[in-house]
């Protein structure tokens, strides 16, 4: 271990690439509610909450997010009926979305509708232009968010070709209307590409993010957190050091620096992603100045690099899952305040607390309105969580 | 808002439920054990315990994987998870490993769910259905724990927990079968767009195509369903009562929003049942193989019926009980085949049936316990056992051809998830081979588990098609039709075969084809679906049809409006059509057919009617004048009421055809026209003005036939105008104002426009004689009117009435059910019936005995037998009645008839020796009436009015004295003049020889008929009516007795109303005391619309023939259906030369 004199600083940890196609500021900021309003991509967004974590690693400050999804659902609230017609479902859509009380909402509509082609682009149009006007009137602030394609997954599957033919249409509605009503949109088909074997000839996706063509798997919603976060203007925020050897201290586990986080790390690839998916790189760092040898960058006790001397003089990926323990609790928070604000919108047994056999449980309906603190606290533990920390970098020979 | 009113209805059934359970109080000792020795099981089988808590708690749903191990859905959370509870639901596995019998190993495969209902294995791990979602959860390394989960469909409704998506089944044909019940709304997204299920229905789903269909709608709360061996599909249904249901695709039950038709079940006035389970395999008994089993979660009872084939659905009747207990925390669910060829029930396990009703948070709710019971057949081998995941692929289709369905199941699930192509060339190769041995016995077997394994693999061969389709077996034929239909797009001569079905003989085979039609969007579908018409059409053949010309409707219905197609000319198909969809305009094209086609007259006469109802004025001109036309071909009786019809409709409608006068004025020419009077009330209907004058003149033409001056009557009552009303009048009240028709008419004429001037007449009418359903005619013409009661009651207040005219104006006020008192009261005060009427003076007795020569014995018995006189109660008549009084059985032939009509008038004057009551004042002051029965022991018993026993310790006695006679005075001052006559000519009939004596024959007289209360109503609700038969404490039996000649009056037994769509049922009871055991015949009067169960065992009443009863009492029940039985009900024993047999049907109380 070769002598250092080092300078004890702190470096705040700053500003990678920005992938986002919007410029200028995102659109969300702290103190933000979002309301997630959609079928079932949405609904299911909720149950690994990745792109909430992501949205919160990268946001400087407390955002809330409610996810107001419901499988099966359009423009008209058809999915929220429960016993009523139409009109009741959107009433429904109306009367949560108030109940999530949003300062600004994601509506992301348009993939069941599409499956009536271009005979439903009329009604579309006109439900969704309706839709924006009610929902502006409890929530200002209004962001359109277009379907991903569909993936072709080979036989049995169908083939979505057709499909993502009439979706297109759709989409480039949406977009006009966003464009009319001075309305953000973000098109899902652009910023999640669907990646074709073979192009021509229809041959299954490569690196599919749904499970059956249509809906997301835990690899879906965490590929996608990435790229709808970065795509809502919020900048990936990835580790850049560099580092003199003479900042750092010297101390028994090598030499160490504090530095503080720019954001929270990123939930890592879930169990069961394709082979090919890599570790994420969580930034780089270059140093110079250190005798020849290898060397191991840590946080944590965590190897996030390996590299020689002149390796680390030009730059190496740091790559690793460095709190892993945070992560899992941070997945665990969102996941159950998400589960906490489903009791609260969507209880099970509603015919029994509020409609017509409300005299047989009735009483039990006041349960319902009991989640409200649940959800606050568990908003204050996520906010708690996700504030940046101080992290000790340690480069060290290699064992 | 037909459903909403049905979802009241169940509502209200409901009620009763949480009434019954908030007594429920004897919470019992939850040992297994305990449970167990409360089973009375068949005799040949027995029950053992499989699994139970704390190995396992509150099981939801089971299913067997391949490997034998059960896999449980079990809930702890439900009903409701309560603020800040973590969901702790599980998948439990449970495993017998040694084989014993009993589970000796629990996996908990995943943790953490929210009241899972229903669990299947299969793909690596397992399908569950958890609140909104379908989620698969595999297992990777084989260590019974979950390592991955996937929601594979989500967006069901969770309105109810005890709804949700439920009962998830593999079929044969490889797709996954999943249930939800009425309160959900599901909303789920798949590849091809959104499938929305809002209520009741099955869902199927093939999880590696992601395609998810709706196989049928409706039901309440199904929670059975299974297959039979030729794949056709059974479900029970936990909350609506018609036992099993024959399902087919697209059938729609009781439900079903926005219900029109409906296919019913087919054990109506069953209890709830859960879970179905159809019996097969080498263990269980040949006798019951083919059985199906489901449970009767509220009575304890896991029940069994036969089904049958019948036309193109099934029958079905129950059977013994597999298991059945007084235990009432035994709540049986769900019932599977095992691996070992027995019969596991997995009991939920709760004091309270745990349903909505009681309070979410009710501390009787059990959370902790539950059982799996095994029921298997003593002294038989079990099933053998096969290694289905390591077998080859031939050896696999030979496991195909094994009676238990479970490993036939399984087989085709471990091929579904062979290399396909390998499976596809193998399957020839095994179905040639058995196709080609002349002496299989098995080829249509063969055939069908090939068509199964084509489907399992998403392929398909038409030559096993075009095989299956020639077989002799139609059941086989019926399969082939459904595979072809959900294969169509696979298939290029579908249609072809399609055609070849709906032509089929076999109804099953037809019934496919139709319903395979109506995904079709052609116009020759649609014909083709209409030649399933010309063949017998049942229940089943008639909802398909009428479905897939719904469904096809989008083709034809604008096509034959616009006169493009008109079903070729045939007129009853395009009627039924057009009544299936409604249709609003279609008169234009009827009138057409009618014209055009060549129909037979009952198709002429249904599509004028439809004309009718549809047509605009000049299409209902246009009809009537076509049918009365010469050469229309309807005879006259048909014109007559189609002239009716056309008068009410138009009425109804408020519609007037456009040549009104043309229609009626030929037929006014020609007065010798049957329907000449209904032309008259036309022309008035349809006020015809021209004819007004001619009309006056036939209704003021006292020559005239009385029918057509009636018929001219009515006529001007329908102008309504002061003219008319001013003619009525004056016939009314002229010259010929005796002929009493004219006035009857002249009331009912004028009540509508002129109510005041019609209770006139019908006052002064009252004062003649008339008889009793002349008064009903008149009285019922003005008090059905609006104000009618009050102005007739005001106006009766100012008059007088005879007594007897009085007292049927009460009966006919009675019997309207309007709840009239005041107008009663009236009445009665009007005629002074408050004194007594029939007082014992000799020119009263002396008419009485005059009238009563000239009376009916019918008349009469019915009146003793009226309730309000109680007459049974103290009187028997041959043993049946009461014993207040003397049996009367021989009463005519032993007294005379003013002896009778003395007795009804003053009873105190002749009463019968021993039967002098006496009064008997205690200690305590208290008074006892009664008539001495015994004296003994210091005890003295009496029998009182009521037909009690009363105890009086003989010590205790203060004041004894002679009483008077128990039969009231006035008993009979309600009666009129002619009723005493009837009933003293009935009692005086009694005992000699004739319709009036008492046969020798054993016919059973005394029977209890099954009160209605809340809690009987209750109980037979929520139970079968096997538990009625074999005895329930909440139900109260009331004595009720059989006319002379045995036969038991219907219409005086209690109704039970069950439920909508469940006919009325009435029951009754009576016992047959055997003392010498032996071989007796049971004889019934007719077999029409009545169940019998004898001890508690169901008998067919076809099958009601011999049987050998042991010595002691026999119960026997009937079930009455109120809808279908139209005879009364008459129970014979015979007793067949040579027997041994001696016994006779108890009498008495």
């Amino acid at each position: 271990m070769p002598q250092l004199n080092i300078l004890r600083r702190t470096l705040v940890l700053i500003v990678g690439m920005q992938l986002s196609a919007s410029a200028g500021e995102p659109l969300l900021k702290p103190g933000d509610t979002v309301a997630l309003v959609g079928g079932t991509f949405i609904e299911r967004a909720q149950i690994h909450g990745y792109f909430e974590a992501e949205l919160l690693a990268r946001a400087s400050g407390a955002i809330s997010v409610r996810n107001l999804g419901w499988s099966g659902d359009n423009v008209l609230g058809e999915s929220r009926a429960v016993f009523g017609d139409v009109a009741n479902g959107y009433k429904r859509l109306l009367n949560d979305h108030a109940l999530a009380n949003p300062s600004v909402t994601l509506l992301c509509y348009g993939s069941n509708e599409a499956h009536a082609g271009a005979e439903g682009l009329k009604d579309f149009d006109a439900n969704l232009r309706q839709l924006i006007s009610d929902l502006r009137k409890s929530s200002p602030s209004l962001i359109i968010v277009a379907p991903r394609e569909y993936e072709y997954l080979g036989r049995p599957l169908p083939s979505p070709a057709a499909y993502n033919r009439d979706l297109a249409v759709y989409t480039q509605r949406q977009k006009e209307i966003a464009k009319e009503l001075s309305l953000p949109f973000i098109d899902l088909a652009k910023v999640s590409p669907i990646k074709k074997l073979v192009a021509g000839k229809r041959l299954p996706d490569i690196d599919p993010y749904t499970s059956n063509g249509v809906h997301l798997t835990e690899y879906g919603y965490w590929r996608i957190a990435d790229q709808l976060v970065t795509a809502l203007g919020f900048e990936s925020k990835r580790i850049s050091l560099e580092l003199a050897i003479d900042q750092m201290e010297q101390s028994s586990a090598g030499l160490q620096i504090a530095v503080k986080e720019a954001r929270t790390p990123r939930m890592p690839a879930p169990q069961y992603s394709p082979d090919t998916v890599m570790p994420v790189s969580v930034g780089s760092i270059t140093a110079g100045g250190l005798p020849k040898g290898t060397y191991e960058v840590l946080i944590n006790d965590v190897i996030l690099a390996t590299g020689t001397a002149k390796e680390l003089s030009n730059g190496l990926d740091l790559i690793g899952d460095y709190d892993p323990e945070l992560m899992q609790k941070m997945q665990y928070e969102i996941v159950d305040k998400n589960l906490l604000f489903f009791h609260r919108h969507r209880p099970q047994n509603e015919t029994y607390l509020f409609l017509f056999r409300k005299h047989e449980q009735g009483n039990n309906a006041v349960e319902v309105e009991q989640y409200e603190p649940l959800i606050e606290a568990a908003e204050e533990r996520i906010a708690d969580l996700f504030t940046p920390r101080n992290r000790v970098l340690t480069i060290r020979l290699a064992k | 808002m037909k459903t909403f009113q049905k979802v009241l209805l169940l509502t209200l059934v409901i009620h009763n439920a949480a009434f019954a359970q908030r007594d429920l109080k004897d919470i019992p000792d939850p040992d297994p054990l305990k449970e167990l020795e409360t089973f009375i099981v068949p005799e040949g089988f027995e029950v053992n315990l499989y699994a139970a808590d704390p190995q396992i708690a509150k099981p939801i749903q089971m299913n067997f994987d391949a490997q034998g191990r059960l896999w449980i859905a079990s809930s702890e959370v439900y009903p409701h998870i309560k603020p800040g509870q973590k969901a702790t639901d599980k998948i439990l596995v449970v495993e017998d490993q040694n084989r014993d019998g009993i589970a000796d190993k629990t996996s908990v495969f995943v943790d953490g769910l929210l009241i899972p209902t229903g669990v299947v294995p299969g793909d690596g791990g397992c399908y569950v259905a958890n609140s909104t979602d379908l989620i698969h959860f595999a297992d990777l390394d084989g260590d019974l724990k979950s390592d991955r989960q996937n929601v594979v469909l989500s967006g069901f409704g969770t309105e109810d927990t005890h709804h949700l998506l439920h009962t998830l089944r593999w079929g044969h044909d490889g797709a996954l079968y999943m249930n939800q019940s009425i309160y959900i709304h599901s909303h789920v997204e798949t590849p091809y767009g959104v499938k929305r299920l809002r209520g009741g229905g099955i869902w199927q789903f093939r999880p590696e195509s992601m395609k998810l269909e709706i196989l049928c709608e409706g039901f309440v709360n199904p929670w059975g369903h299974h297959f039979d061996r030729w794949g056709q599909h059974f479900a029970t249904d936990g909350a609506y009562g018609e036992g099993i249901n024959y399902v087919f695709p697209g059938a729609e039950y009781v439900t079903k929003p926005g219900l029109i038709r409906r296919v019913s079940g087919l054990n109506p006035g069953s209890p709830k049942h859960c879970g179905l389970e159809i019996i097969s395999g080498r263990h269980i008994p040949e006798s019951w193989i083919g059985s199906m089993v489901t449970n009767d979660f509220r009575a304890h009872r896991v029940c069994r019926f036969v089904v049958s084939e019948s036309g193109s659905g099934f029958a079905s009747t129950q059977e013994e009980e597999l298991i059945k207990t007084t235990h009432v925390a035994f709540r049986p669910i769900d019932v599977k085949m095992g691996p070992d060829g027995a019969i596991y029930i997995a009991d939920w396990y709760n004091p309270i049936i745990q349903h909505g009703e009681v309070d979410f948070r009710d501390d009787r709710r059990d959370h902790l316990h539950g059982r799996i019971w095994r029921i298997s057949a003593k002294d038989r081998d079990l099933a053998p056992r096969y290694d289905i995941n390591n077998m080859s692929i031939t050896e696999l289709f030979d496991l195909l051809l094994v009676p238990e369905e479970w490993l036939r199941l399984h087989a085709k699930l471990a091929l579904k998830n062979r290399n396909h192509d390998e499976v596809e060339a193998k399957l020839g190769k095994w179905l040639a081979k058995q196709l080609s041995d002349e002496s299989n016995t098995k080829r249509d077997e063969c055939l069908l588990e090939a068509m199964f394994v084509y489907q399992c693999i998403d392929r398909i061969d038409s030559h096993i098609l075009s095989e299956a389709m020639n077989s002799e077996d139609h059941r086989l034929r019926a399969r082939a039709v459904r595979v072809i239909s959900e294969n169509r797009d696979k298939l290029d001569g579908f249609r072809a075969l399609i055609e070849q079905a709906v032509a089929d003989e076999h109804e099953r085979v037809r019934l496919e084809a139709v319903r395979a039609l109506g995904e079709e969007d052609d116009l020759a579908a649609v014909a083709s679906v209409a030649s399933a018409l010309e063949s017998r059409v049942d229940q089943f053949m008639d909802f398909a049809i009428w479905k897939s010309f719904r469904d096809l409707s989008e083709v034809w219905l604008p096509k034959v409006l616009s006169g493009e197609f008109t079903f070729n000319g045939d007129g009853p198909a395009l009627l039924t059509a057009l009544e299936a969809v409604q249709a609003k305009d279609a008169a234009k094209v009827l009138l057409n057919v009618l014209v055009t086609s060549d129909l037979t007259e009952r198709a002429k006469v249904s599509t004028i009617r439809a004309v009718l109802e549809q047509g605009n004025p000049q299409e209902v001109s246009d009809v009537l004048s076509y049918a009365l036309d010469a050469n229309s071909g309807i005879s006259d009786p048909e014109l007559r009421s189609l002239l009716e019809a056309s008068i009410a409709i138009t009425g109804r409608r408020k519609l007037i055809p456009t040549a009104s006068s043309n229609i009626v004025t030929p037929i006014l020419n020609d007065t010798g026209k049957e329907y000449y009077p209904q032309s008259l009330i036309a022309a008035g209907a349809w006020k015809i003005t021209a004819l007004k004058e001619s009309i006056t003149k036939v209704a003021n033409n006292v020559d005239a036939n009385e029918a057509h001056r009636v018929a001219a009557i009515y006529a001007l009552g329908r102008y309504g105008d002061p003219d008319s009303i001013s003619t009525i009048s004056q016939i009314a009240n002229g010259t010929d104002s005796s002929v009493i028709q004219i006035r009857i008419a002249s009331v009912q004429a004028l009540a509508g426009p002129a109510l005041n001037s019609a209770i006139d007449i019908a006052l002064a009418t009252l004062k003649e004689n008339i008889t009793s359903d002349e008064i009903g005619t008149l009285v019922r013409s003005l008090i059905e009117r609006k104000n009618g009661p009050e102005l007739l009651e005001k106006r009766v207040q100012e008059t007088t009435l005879s007594p007897d005219i009085a007292r049927s104006v009460i009966r006919v006020v009675q019997d309207s059910n309007l709840g009239l008192d005041a107008l009663i009261a009236t009445v009665r005060s009007a005629a002074k019936l408050s004194e007594n009427t029939w007082k014992f003076e000799p020119q009263i007795v002396a008419s009485l005995v005059e009238a009563a020569n000239e009376g009916d014995p019918i008349a009469g018995e019915a009146i003793f037998r009226r309730k309000s006189l109680q007459c049974m109660k103290c009187h028997a008549i041959g043993g049946a009645g009461g014993k207040v009084g003397p049996d009367l059985v021989s009463l005519g032939a032993s007294a005379q008839v003013d002896y009778l009509v003395a007795s009804l008038i003053a009873p105190n004057d002749k009463v019968k020796e021993n039967f002098h009551s006496i009064q008997v004042i205690d200690v305590d002051g208290q008074v006892h009436t009664g008539i001495q029965v015994r004296r003994a022991g210091g005890t003295l018993v009496l029998r009182n009015a009521k037909d009690e026993l009363e105890q009086i310790a003989v010590d205790d006695i203060e004041l004894e004295k002679a009483g008077r006679s128990l039969m009231p005075d006035g008993l009979i001052d309600d009666l009129t003049k002619q009723e005493v006559a009837d009933l003293v000519s009935f009692l005086s009939a009694l005992g000699k020889v004739g319709d009036f004596a008492v046969s020798r024959e054993a016919i059973a007289r005394t029977y209890q008929a099954l009160e209605f209360t809340p809690k009987g109503h209750f109980a037979v609700a929520r139970s079968s009516f096997n538990t009625i038969a074999t005895g329930h404490p909440d139900l109260q039996w009331e004595p009720t007795y059989a006319k002379v000649n045995g036969e038991v009056v219907l219409e005086e037994l209690p109704v039970f109303k069950l439920r909508q769509g469940v006919d009325d049922m009435s029951f009754v009871q009576t016992i047959l005391r055997v003392s010498n055991a032996g071989e007796i015949g049971i004889l019934l009067n007719a077999e029409e619309g009545v169940e019998i169960w004898i001890n508690g065992k169901p008998i067919t009443a076809e099958n009601l023939a011999s049987f050998n009863f042991d010595s002691g009492d026999h119960v026997f029940t009937a079930g009455l259906n109120r809808a279908q039985r139209t005879k009364p009900l008459l129970l014979k024993a015979s007793f067949p030369s040579g027997t041994s047999a001696q016994g006779q049907w108890l009498l008495g109380k």
